[in-house]
């Protein structure tokens, strides 16, 4: 069946015969349907019909029964009787036959009497079947005891005539009566009879009369609906003929369009063409072939192919035809493609081919071949510049993958293979995304995609993910392979290995970015960080804060200890400041001592103490470099964002401010900024500016606090009190710009000012009293670092002409709590100068006694702190009491500063206080203003001045 | 569209046509399926509030009630003959009374009653005196019923022996009749002017407008029971006698009552 089939023509005629005779098997089952239901209501009509002559053949009979019995009452003599009995049995036994027949079915048959001339009697046969839905036939079952009643009545009517026959006259009366009663008896009995067999005609017309509706019915649903369907199933026979005779009629116009362009294909292919028989002679050549071979057609065709063309090898060795694979087709050989041989000009020369051999079946019989071939000279020459160029890329140094349009690779060269681990085999029909590590974000891959489907090239660098699991940086030029129509057939990657690069420029920019020292982030990186973190504040409408912190004293363990020892010294102190903070935070260093420390995502300012508390603790614990311990302390201050400002700048500057006002509060502690800060630092800037010159311009001058001895009241010392007189600023406190000259060290060029001025007076004095004067100078921490001072005095001191010993320097315990060697050399230096070493502020510091047996002091001084409640608090009393007692006890003379009414200076004397200064006797005054007094006490007391001063 | 598309579209819009057909022809031919058959001899008397009753049953118990109906003494004759049915209701006990003895019916069941009457034409166009009397003359188209035929003729009978007029009444009949219908219909074809009848049938509809009653002294009329016996022939005796309990119900009284056939009074 499928051979019938094979052809579209066969297929279309099948199938059109499939359909008309679905259509016809369609219509007979129409129309037998239709037809068997008009049957059968037309047997139904022709039973009804044979009912009906039965029951009109049982009415006449009981008609005629009817006229026997009157007959029968009027008969008088016996063989009339006879007669007419045998007429009235008679009808009886038709009506009989009927009524079986009704009951079960037959073939009634019964002799009418007719008045149709030359045809008295009508033989009536009627054939009754019986239905087989029919249940009790109740006029049977009516007639047939009426009938049965009727034959006995009857019977016994007969019976009685025959009486009255042979009874005598006389007693004929009774009978006839008995007659007449009888005679009523059989009529009632007949005429309800009668009225029975009348129901068979009334039930049988009513049934014919639907029946023959039923079948009219019938007839016309089939003439409705006949032709309709007639049509239509024509119409779709017809249909169906048309689209198969069009179908048909275009597989013609197919096969004919088929070979038109099989033969215009033969003609116009560049390959060559030709076929041979079983002996192979060559039977047709199509124009190629011919013009490849250089052969005419005509001289190919019914000659041996194979020794014409195909007779030796390329080598020149001879081929035999029993060897050659078109040869072997014929003998039923597998189709094989060849590529290795040459065909032969008829010049004499060769060419390499490319063919293949198809067998020519016919009847299951190979009856030739179809060879089709073609010149590979150009593709030859191809191969070969393909190899060398593919060997180019296989050896190049550079990473070379090829992936089809879906991304799956195709070709990875050995450069490739050595950078990633792959070996060629494993990836192969895989996707680069093997190769994909977790740091090239998807929007890179993305760009790279776009770039390519798009039909540009990418470039760019990706870190990858070798086979074994390390990560490494390539630089790769991506670019669609596009074929001769511009479509995209390829992706070519050429990849370079550029890790080393990128560790280098790793390092690079980390040393751009990060201190070298502690590997902390630098300024560059801080404010580049910082400005990420405002703007992450912005954006999440926090706080951040920028914590300034400044190392105390840090220099001074450089200076002292090395810079090997403060580089060490700053590696842990970075470490602990890392320690202290968030990991989401950022500790700098801005270089030297200071550092920076930035935290984010603050709700309050309040955030920053424990922080800021925990970067100080962080330093509690000693230091321990080169196996000794140092106690470092830090100096925080912190500018708030948005608060404090909001750019990094300002952030920092103001941190900045906070920071030096957390040294100013004694350092080892934290400040935030304050705008009041600024206000001092404008106030610090505008001063820091006119100190600068201050000097020259002589705006400096020294003013002179008298100080007394306490028994006599005479001047026997002053202490010398800068004062800044700006020309511009108005009259400085020295509180306010003494701490700027000693953080710019311009103290140390005015420290000599005042030492040249103080010499310099005392000298006047000296003259004046003409005794020993001395004059208390006060002198800054940075002056005493400063390792030429002793030698200034001494140079001033010879200068002019004046003892050191006419001098005498205040220190505080600050300057002695540094704990530097130096000072104690200064202080010796001094000492063997002649210099007065005096305790300034006693009591208002550490009170270390130590210091005092240490150093070579002289003099010290009572803080006025002390003095001011001598008179009223006993406790302050009896500290004064016991320093006065202490200081006499180490051969130390004692002041007493600030002494202001008669009860302290008299307090003061009863206890064995040499010398006191205060308001009591005078305020610091001018030069002049004490030259007076000096005048006046010399002449007041000029006498009794012999005393003079103890010092 | 394809070949096979093509082909197969207009295959089943015939094949469509052709359902429509077969269906059609099924529904119109669909012949009743047979199912059981009761057949019941009924006096003609009773035969309208009996009709009723079968059909009740008929559609409770899904069976056909085929009804033989006819004068009492007939369809006695007919059981006889016949020896088939299942049910069998007589204008007049005796007949039951008679089948019983014969062994032609095992149970009977009372349903109604029947009251005879003698009936003359709508307004008495003859002036007939209330007297059994007026059966004799023989000025008048006198009716009966015949004494072997049927109920009404026992009934005649019976009334008239009592009257001590029956021979002479029988004399003066022109016509005996099978049954109740033949009298009623000789009054309304004018072919009578006074027949003897049962009461109930000059209260039906169709006879009322054409037929006054004439009472009968209960001393010659006596109120019958009307009895329905179940036949000894009958094929499904559960069917009949659920037939008979319910024709005995209240439901069957209202039925019988309603044609006149049980307050006769």
């Amino acid at each position: 069946m499928p051979n019938l089939t094979e052809h579209p023509i066969q297929r279309h005629i099948i199938g059109l015969a499939l359909s008309i005779i679905a259509i016809v098997a369609v219509l007979i089952f129409i129309h037998t349907t239709l037809r068997e239901k008009s049957s059968q209501i037309e047997l139904q009509l022709n039973n009804q019909i044979a009912r009906q002559d039965i029951g009109i053949s049982i009415y006449q009979r009981l008609f005629a029964a009817r006229a026997t019995v009157f007959k029968l009452s009027t008969l008088d003599n016996q063989l009339e009787l006879d007669i007419v009995k045998r007429r009235f049995d008679a009808n009886l036994h038709t009506i009989k036959n009927g009524l079986a027949v009704l009951q079960n079915g037959g073939v009634f048959k019964d002799a009418i009497a007719t008045n149709i001339p030359g045809q008295n009697i009508m033989d009536l046969v009627a054939t009754y079947k019986k239905p087989d839905s029919e249940g009790y036939i109740l006029e049977v079952l009516e007639l047939g005891p009426a009938i049965h009643n009727l034959e006995k009545q009857s019977q016994l009517l007969y019976q009685l005539i025959q009486l009255q026959i042979s009874t005598p006259e006389s007693l004929q009366n009774h009978v006839q009566s008995q007659i007449d009663n009888l005679m009523k008896t059989i009529n009632a009995i007949q005429q309800r009879t009668q009225e029975n067999a009348a129901r068979i005609l009334y039930d049988s017309q009513e049934r014919i009369s639907s029946l023959s509706m039923q079948l009219k019915q019938a007839e016309q649903l089939h003439d409705k609906f006949r032709l309709p369907v007639v049509i239509l199933a024509l119409s779709l026979a017809g249909y169906l003929l048309i689209i198969t005779l069009t179908r048909v009629g275009r597989v013609i116009a197919n096969r004919k369009q088929a070979e038109d362009q099989l033969q215009l294909l033969l003609d116009t292919t560049a390959e060559g063409i030709y076929g041979i028989d079983i002996q192979g002679n060559t039977t047709f050549v199509n124009p190629a072939a011919s013009r490849m071979l250089g052969y005419r057609q005509d001289e190919l065709i019914n000659r041996k192919n194979h020794e014409l063309i195909h007779h030796t090898h390329s080598d020149g060795s001879n081929y035999p035809a029993a060897e050659c694979h078109i040869m072997k087709v014929l003998q039923g050989g597998t189709l094989k493609t060849i590529q290795d041989e040459v065909f032969w000009r008829k010049d004499g020369s060769s060419f390499p081919v490319e063919y293949s051999s198809s067998p020519i079946h016919r009847d299951k019989k190979v009856v030739g071949a179809v060879v089709s071939f073609r010149d590979i000279s150009a593709r030859k020459h191809d191969e070969k510049r393909i190899r060398t160029l593919l060997q180019a890329v296989e050896q190049s140094p550079v990473s070379v993958v090829m992936t089809d349009t879906k991304g799956d690779i195709e070709y990875v060269n050995h450069a490739f293979e050595e950078a990633t681990g792959y070996k060629a085999s494993e990836v192969i029909g895989q996707n680069p995304r093997i190769l994909k590590s977790e740091y090239t974000p998807p929007a890179y891959f993305q760009d790279l995609w776009e770039a390519i489907i798009s039909g540009h090239s990418w470039q760019g660098e990706l870190q990858n993910r070798r086979k074994n699991g390390t990560l490494f940086w390539e630089r790769a030029y991506i670019a669609p392979v596009l074929d001769e129509s511009g479509t995209t057939t390829h992706f070519l990657a050429v990849k370079e290995d550029i890790t080393l690069q990128k560790q280098q420029e790793d390092k690079i920019i980390h040393q751009a970015n990060y201190d070298s020292l502690t590997d902390l982030p630098n300024r560059f990186l801080t404010l580049d960080r910082l400005s990420q973190l405002i703007k992450e504040a912005q954006r999440k409408n926090d706080l951040a804060a920028v914590l300034f912190l400044d190392l105390d004293d840090f220099k001074k363990i450089n200076d002292s200890m090395s810079h090997e020892v403060g580089d060490k010294l700053l590696i842990q102190a970075a470490k602990r400041l890392q320690e202290s903070v968030r990991t989401e935070d950022t500790v700098s260093r801005l270089g030297g001592d200071e550092f920076i420390v930035l935290l984010g995502s603050l709700s309050t300012t309040e955030d920053v103490y424990p922080i800021a508390e925990k970067l100080l603790s962080s330093f509690r614990e000693a230091f321990l470099l080169d196996g000794r311990e140092l106690i470092l302390t830090a100096s925080i201050g912190i500018a708030i964002y948005p608060n404090d400002g909001d750019d990094p700048a300002e952030l920092l500057r103001n941190a900045d401010t906070a920071m030096y006002q957390s040294k100013e509060q004694g350092r080892n502690t934290y400040n935030y900024f304050t705008k009041a800060m600024n206000k001092g630092v404008s106030r610090r800037l505008q001063l820091e500016e006119q100190l600068h010159g201050a000097l020259e311009r002589g705006e400096f001058e020294l003013h002179y606090q008298p100080i007394v001895d306490t028994l006599s009241r005479n001047i026997v010392a002053v202490e010398a009190l800068l004062r800044w007189n700006s020309s511009v600023l108005g009259e400085i406190k020295p509180d306010e710009f003494i701490p700027i000259t000693e953080q710019t060290g311009q103290i140390v060029s005015i420290g000599q000012y005042v030492i040249q001025e103080a010499f310099s007076k005392v000298g006047q004095w000296q003259n004046i009293l003409n005794k020993a004067f001395k004059i208390a100078i006060n002198i800054s921490p940075r002056q005493f670092r400063d390792p030429n001072l002793p030698q200034i005095i001494n140079d001033t001191s010879r200068h002019l002409g004046i003892s050191s010993a006419s001098i005498e320097l205040e220190v505080t315990e600050g300057v002695l709590m540094s704990g530097h060697t130096y000072i104690g050399d200064t202080l010796n230096s001094l000492n063997a100068l002649g210099v007065g070493i005096a305790m300034d502020d006693f009591g208002t510091g550490y009170s270390s006694l130590s210091y005092l047996r240490s150093y070579p002091f002289d003099t010290l001084k009572i803080d006025r702190s002390f003095v001011n409640d001598i008179t009223i608090d006993p406790a302050d009393r009896e500290l004064v009491n016991a320093t006065i007692a202490m200081a006499h006890g180490l051969g130390l003379k004692v002041i007493a500063e600030g002494v202001e009414t008669e009860e302290q200076l008299l307090h003061l004397a009863e206890h064995g206080c040499e010398m006191a200064q205060g308001y009591l006797f005078s305020r610091p005054v001018s030069a002049k203003k004490i030259t007076q007094m000096l005048e006046r006490q010399n002449q007041s007391k000029a006498t009794s001045l012999s005393g003079g001063l103890a010092y | 569209m394809n070949q096979k598309a093509i082909s197969a579209i207009p295959i089943f819009g015939v094949l469509c046509i052709a359902a429509y057909f077969l269906f059609y022809h099924l529904i119109e031919t669909n012949q009743p399926t047979p199912k059981k058959e009761l057949l019941m001899y009924c006096g003609i008397t009773m035969i309208q509030p009996m009709s009723e009753i079968a059909s009740v049953i008929e559609q409770r118990e899904n069976v056909k009630i085929s009804i033989i109906k006819g004068g009492s003494g007939n369809l006695l004759e007919s059981i006889k003959f016949n020896q088939i049915g299942d049910l069998y209701l007589p204008g007049s006990e005796s007949y039951i009374e008679q089948s019983q003895a014969e062994g032609l019916v095992s149970q009977t069941v009372h349903v109604g009653y029947n009251k005879a009457a003698m009936m003359v034409r709508e307004g008495n166009p003859k002036s007939i005196q209330h007297s059994l009397d007026a059966l004799k003359n023989p000025d008048l188209y006198v009716v009966i019923g015949n004494p072997d035929s049927g109920s009404i003729g026992k009934e005649t009978k019976k009334i008239l022996m009592a009257a001590g007029i029956f021979n002479e009444v029988m004399k003066n009949a022109k016509e005996l009749t099978t049954d109740s219908k033949r009298l009623i219909e000789e009054l309304k074809n004018d072919e009578a002017d006074l027949v003897i009848n049962w009461y109930a049938t000059s209260t039906w509809r169709e006879n009322a407008d054409h037929i006054d009653a004439i009472s009968i002294d209960e001393s010659f009329a006596v109120k019958k029971q009307l009895i329905l016996g179940l036949l000894t022939t009958s094929k499904y005796p559960g069917i009949a006698k659920k037939l008979m309990e319910y024709a005995a119900s209240e439901a069957g009284q209202r039925i019988f009552d309603k044609y006149g056939l049980y307050n006769v009074n």
